[in-house]
């Protein structure tokens, strides 16, 4: 019989750990190489981010702020308005600029295809939303540019869709959190599926659309 | 073995202090080192999106992951773990979120995993985790590695293992200890990130 000590314990959270290392199969370890133009795509994508929505520019998407430090809250809080102001405006001159881009530049490498400014379906505070289509190198993507959009509420997600216009079949483009940037797959075509949606989804494990719009507009 | 004992700790703590310079120069928005991050662990991320999704779907997901993570690196907390943890629990959601993309719609081709519906996104996150710990497993110094596996694998005590390798006892608790704690570093990160 061996003689444990108290080293040879482990800790409760080591159990999901020793789990996981006793899991392991050669599946795991095994790894492929991803295409050699698989970087070049990604660069291209970041590179075309960053001029976009320009450096150093806060995420559209809320999170939860922390408050400032103790005694300086009103003045604080009223920098952070003017500061939030200025960024709201930078980044919509941005896409400004960037729309008019891509509609008018020779060197633009995503053309706006089409657009489309998303109505509450129930009131979200001052939640502004809108989808514009573009096309880059023959792919579509379908970007979200979110502002003042609240987390989903505990239990839910937001989920973004494409839906016909007799509204009898939702494609779910996944979740998401605000603004996003989703590559729209080759099965579903914009053009016979115009509708977007933003949706309400409990976590239930049911991949129907829940019927819990949010935000609607189709795109033209 | 032995004769390596200082060689693997000097080795591990380069290895770790570049892993804290390439999460700090990815977080302050060092585009490099978002390069440099898929150089290191664009196989793992690709590997798992093709095991998950499929041949077709791989690129274009680890495309999207890489993305992502770039939009949300100020969501990324260097104090919560690994920035490679943190990269595999982004490409979990990711992942999760795009075989339900395709399980929705009927004309897309079946993914190469048949995953029973319902707990696809239980063995997708299983999945991940696992590639993630047998990742960082292989890049513990070598010595490290055979006592974590002796002590979670073979369930020997550290004095067995220290017998067995004619070791030192304290040599072998720190050794394991630092080995389990990297280990978990990868994991809290993992648990860290949020919805990209």
């Amino acid at each position: 019989m061996t003689q444990r000590g108290p080293d040879d314990m482990r800790a409760p959270e080591d159990d999901r750990l020793a789990a996981l290392l006793a899991g392991i199969t050669p599946d795991d370890s095994a790894r492929t190489e991803p295409p050699p133009d698989l970087w070049a795509g990604i660069s291209a994508r970041v590179a075309d981010h960053e001029e976009e929505h320009g450096r150093d520019r806060p995420p559209v998407v809320l999170s939860t702020r922390r408050q400032g430090g103790e005694g300086r809250g009103g003045h604080t809080r009223m920098w952070q308005l003017a500061a939030a102001i200025v960024v709201v405006v930078v980044a919509i001159a941005g896409v400004l600029f960037a729309v008019g881009r891509d509609s008018t530049g020779p060197s633009a490498d995503r053309r706006l295809v089409a657009s489309a400014e998303l109505d509450q379906l129930e009131p979200l505070g001052a939640t502004r939303a809108s989808a514009r289509l573009v096309d880059e190198a023959g792919r579509e993507h379908l970007v979200i540019d979110a502002h003042d959009m609240p987390p989903a509420p505990e239990g839910s997600d937001y989920e973004l869709w494409l839906i016909d216009p007799a509204v009898s079949d939702p494609r779910s483009l996944g979740t998401v959190t605000g603004s996003e940037d989703v590559v729209v797959p080759s099965t579903i075509d914009p053009a016979k599926y115009p509708i977007v949606d933003i949706s309400l989804e409990p976590r239930d494990g049911d991949h129907q659309h829940s019927g819990h719009s949010l935000m609607r507009g189709t795109l033209r | 073995m032995i004769e390596r004992t200082v060689d693997d700790a000097v080795t591990s703590d380069a290895a770790e202090a570049e892993a804290e310079r390439l999460a700090e120069a990815f977080r302050s928005g060092d585009e490099r080192a978002l390069e440099e991050l898929y150089r290191a662990h664009g196989r793992l991320v690709y590997s798992f999106c093709r095991r998950s999704l499929g041949d077709d779907r791989a690129a274009d997901a680890t495309q999207e992951i890489f993305f992502a993570a770039w939009r949300s690196r100020d969501r990324f907390r260097p104090e919560a773990g690994s920035l490679v943890g943190w990269l595999m629990g982004i490409a979990r959601y990711k992942v999760i979120d795009l075989y339900r993309v395709e399980a929705r719609n009927p004309l897309a081709s079946e993914p190469a995993q048949s995953i029973e519906r319902g707990s696809e996104s239980a063995t997708i996150e299983l999945t991940a985790q696992r590639m993630l710990i047998a990742e960082a497993l292989a890049a513990l110094p070598p010595r490290s590695q055979e006592m974590v596996r002796h002590a979670f694998f073979d369930d020997q005590t550290h004095a067995q293992i220290a017998e067995r390798y004619g070791l030192p006892l304290g040599t072998v608790k720190s050794d394991i200890r630092r080995g389990i704690a990297r280990l978990r570093r990868h994991l809290e990160a993992f648990d860290d990130a949020a919805r990209a």
